[in-house]
């Protein structure tokens, strides 16, 4: 299938200015970045905040200042398009974030809210819209009798199924995910997970899903990119990457998550990656990830990792990653020899 | 030494005044913290666990909250007798505390150093000058580089992870016995939340402090706890050792928090199993069961009374369903 999205090499560099207006540093957020979402399919980006993944989601949407590479979408480059060409593509892209408190006028009525796409993209008259308004509710769950309040009267998962009902107003072709599910309650974010699931399967919308939650990631993507300072360190199938990383730090990071049964966390072989991640305006040389990572470390501290960064390879089994050692990585995904094993015996 | 649970309290209830007169926020709880132990509270939002964490050390007051208890205890000590005095010493001394946002949580104004020595002069009776080589030492213990150098360094010079190790320095800067940890590692990435988890284990291995750890997360809680107790609209609803309470849970509302976890190492079902509905509000809290208006299994009897929070086969399990009790219609195993 054909891809609806797709950027190559795609670069957002904000420049600070040091302190009085001196030197200027670069915050490279994303860094040459190039991804592929097919029409229909659900792409999940991971990785820890900083990593860029929110400025890469804005970027595709025109929302974050491109400085360098492309996007397309729907086959258009729209990286350097304006005005009115712009806003059509932007009606066809919708987004939802993780604050459903934030992004709602707490003003408004619920029907303005939701309603306010449709009077900015189409010229309709009012009782058409109320009637879209109306509909768009029922899809997302929420009784169209109450298209009159305000966000304060509603939950936070009702706040979040608005959201998407404003998002999916326009009918648009792609949404983007940004932590949709995090500010919520563990009994409510599986109902608001299945929504999004029917509205894809119903609508044949195209996801970018941003999530540091990897249930939702794996329950909804096709594709899984991991992301680290900037730049894509594994992308491949959904499975592939959850079952078997081949990027060290893609082990770390699915390492580090908690699981919720006590016998496999004790029985676990965990990678505790030491330090925080760098900051973006000081990335390391060679692989961004050497300075915090476990196998090159039992590798010996090969020099090539500090020296020379890794291209985005594909492996045989159809996944790419940016790393020197990943047939090692992927040999051995467990834990640093070095390492001691984790406290187990705390149980009565 | 004295051999019953380092913290206790008994018939635990707390409300809040809002516009329509007192709302209460917990009802009737009993919590025993062993020696040495973890012991996990964990429920959704609302559901009164932080507050439940807090009145431990009384500090839920003030002219809107009203906190009673037939009784609290500290190591033997009745906490609810003491005076401000004897308080102060219990907070900050005997016990420690860890917040969920460490940004929130220290003063921007003061250096990182000043405020670590500021509890060991108070409550340990250091002199300025050792208090801060002891605070370089806690920053050292917890794992901040160059301790000596960041104590001048204000908060905002910290990252997240390092001004969370810094607030648990604060913490067990007065060698406290019981830690009281709310959500300690929600605000971090899970890197960094592997990092602190490991320290919060390892200082009770070293010190024999106990955690009282309140959290949404059930995987931090299986990876952490010893014991944990489940809340739900302001009650208990079931406690267990770890083991028990996720392999033999016996209350249809920690089954489906269970349930509602969704797997990153496993394929999920097409539409996934939640709770209907959504935690009550505290005005609009159900009689009887709590629990009954979203419960899949209820029947009459769950509209008719109250269940009690009665034990359940094996050691240190109760729970609060009709459905499990001995003469019960519920059967479950994981």
């Amino acid at each position: 299938m054909t891809a609806l999205l797709e950027t190559d090499d795609l670069e957002v560099h904000y420049k600070k200015s040091g302190l009085l207006g001196g030197e200027r540093e670069v915050v490279r957020a994303v860094d040459g970045v190039s991804i592929r979402i097919r029409q229909g399919e659900c792409l999940g980006l991971v990785g820890e905040s900083g990593c860029g993944k929110s400025t890469l989601g804005r970027a595709l949407l025109r929302a974050a200042p491109i400085t360098g590479g492309s996007v397309r979408f729907g086959g258009t480059d729209i990286t350097r398009l304006s005005g009115r060409s712009l806003r059509t593509v932007r009606s066809r892209m919708q987004m939802v974030f993780q604050d459903p408190y934030g992004s709602l006028d707490p003003k408004m009525p619920v029907e303005e809210i939701v309603g306010e796409p449709i009077r900015t993209h189409q010229r309709v008259g009012r009782a058409v819209r109320r009637t879209r308004v109306g509909e768009l509710l029922e899809t997302v769950g929420i009784d169209p009798a109450r298209m009159g309040d305000r966000p304060h009267q509603f939950s936070g998962g009702q706040r979040q199924r608005i959201a998407i009902a404003r998002a999916l107003a326009v009918r648009p072709e792609f949404i983007l995910c940004d932590e949709v599910t995090s500010a919520l309650d563990v009994s409510i974010r599986a109902q608001i997970l299945n929504l999004l699931k029917e509205l894809r399967q119903e609508h044949g919308l195209t996801f970018l899903m941003i999530s540091h939650d990897l249930g939702s990631l794996r329950h909804l993507s096709d594709d899984i990119g991991v992301m680290y300072l900037g730049r894509i360190v594994e992308l491949g199938p959904a499975r592939a990457v959850f079952d078997a990383p081949a990027h060290p730090y893609t082990q770390s990071l699915l390492s580090a998550m908690p699981l919720p049964d006590p016998d496999k966390e004790r029985a676990r072989n965990r990678i505790v990656l030491k330090d925080d991640v760098p900051s973006p305006l000081a990335i390391p040389s060679g692989c961004r990830f050497h300075t915090r990572c476990f196998l090159r470390d039992r590798l010996g501290t090969p020099d090539r990792c500090a020296a020379q960064e890794p291209a985005l390879r594909p492996l045989p089994d159809g996944r790419t990653v940016a790393c020197h050692f990943a047939e090692e990585a992927a040999a051995a995904p467990s834990r640093p020899a070095s390492q001691p094993a984790p406290e187990t015996d705390r149980c009565p | 030494m004295n051999e019953g649970p380092l913290a206790s309290v008994r018939n635990l209830s707390i409300a809040f005044r809002g516009r329509g007169g007192w709302l209460t926020a917990v009802d009737g709880i009993d919590l025993a913290i062993g020696r040495g132990k973890v012991v996990g509270l964990v429920g959704e939002s609302g559901s009164g666990k932080s507050v439940t964490m807090l009145a431990l050390a009384r500090l839920t007051t003030g002219p809107t909250a009203r906190i009673t208890a037939d009784a609290l205890e500290f190591d033997g000590r009745d906490v609810l007798a003491m005076g401000r005095r004897a308080l102060r010493r219990l907070r900050g001394g005997d016990i420690g505390f860890v917040f969920q946002n460490p940004h929130h949580s220290l003063n921007p104004l003061l250096t990182v150093g000043r405020q670590l020595s500021e509890a060991m002069v108070a409550h340990m009776g250091l002199s300025q000058r050792a208090a801060r080589g002891r605070a370089a030492e806690l920053l050292a213990r917890v794992g901040i580089p160059s301790p000596a150098r960041r104590l001048d360094d204000y908060p905002h010079q910290f990252s997240g992870g390092m001004l969370q190790r810094a607030m648990i320095a604060m913490a067990i800067a007065c060698e406290p016995r019981l830690i009281l940890a709310d959500e300690p590692t929600t605000a971090l990435d899970v890197t960094i939340q592997a990092q602190i988890l490991e320290l919060l284990a390892s200082i009770v291995a070293e010190t024999g402090a106990s955690i009282l750890l309140v959290t949404h997360d059930l995987g931090v809680a299986a990876r952490m706890c010893d014991d944990v107790h489940v809340m739900y609209a302001g009650e208990i609803v079931e406690q267990a050792p770890v083991d028990t309470l996720f392999y033999r849970a016996r209350m249809p509302y920690t089954w489906g928090l269970l349930d509602s976890i969704i797997p990153f190492d496993a394929a999920t079902p097409d539409m996934l199993p939640f709770i209907p509905g959504r935690p009550p509000a505290l005005a609009e809290i159900p009689a009887h069961c709590r629990f009954h208006p979203r419960c899949g299994h209820a029947r009459e009897i769950c509209t008719a009374g109250a269940p009690a929070l009665g034990p359940r086969a094996g050691a240190g399990h109760l729970a609060r369903c009709y459905g499990t009790e001995p003469d019960g219609w519920l059967e479950r195993s994981r």
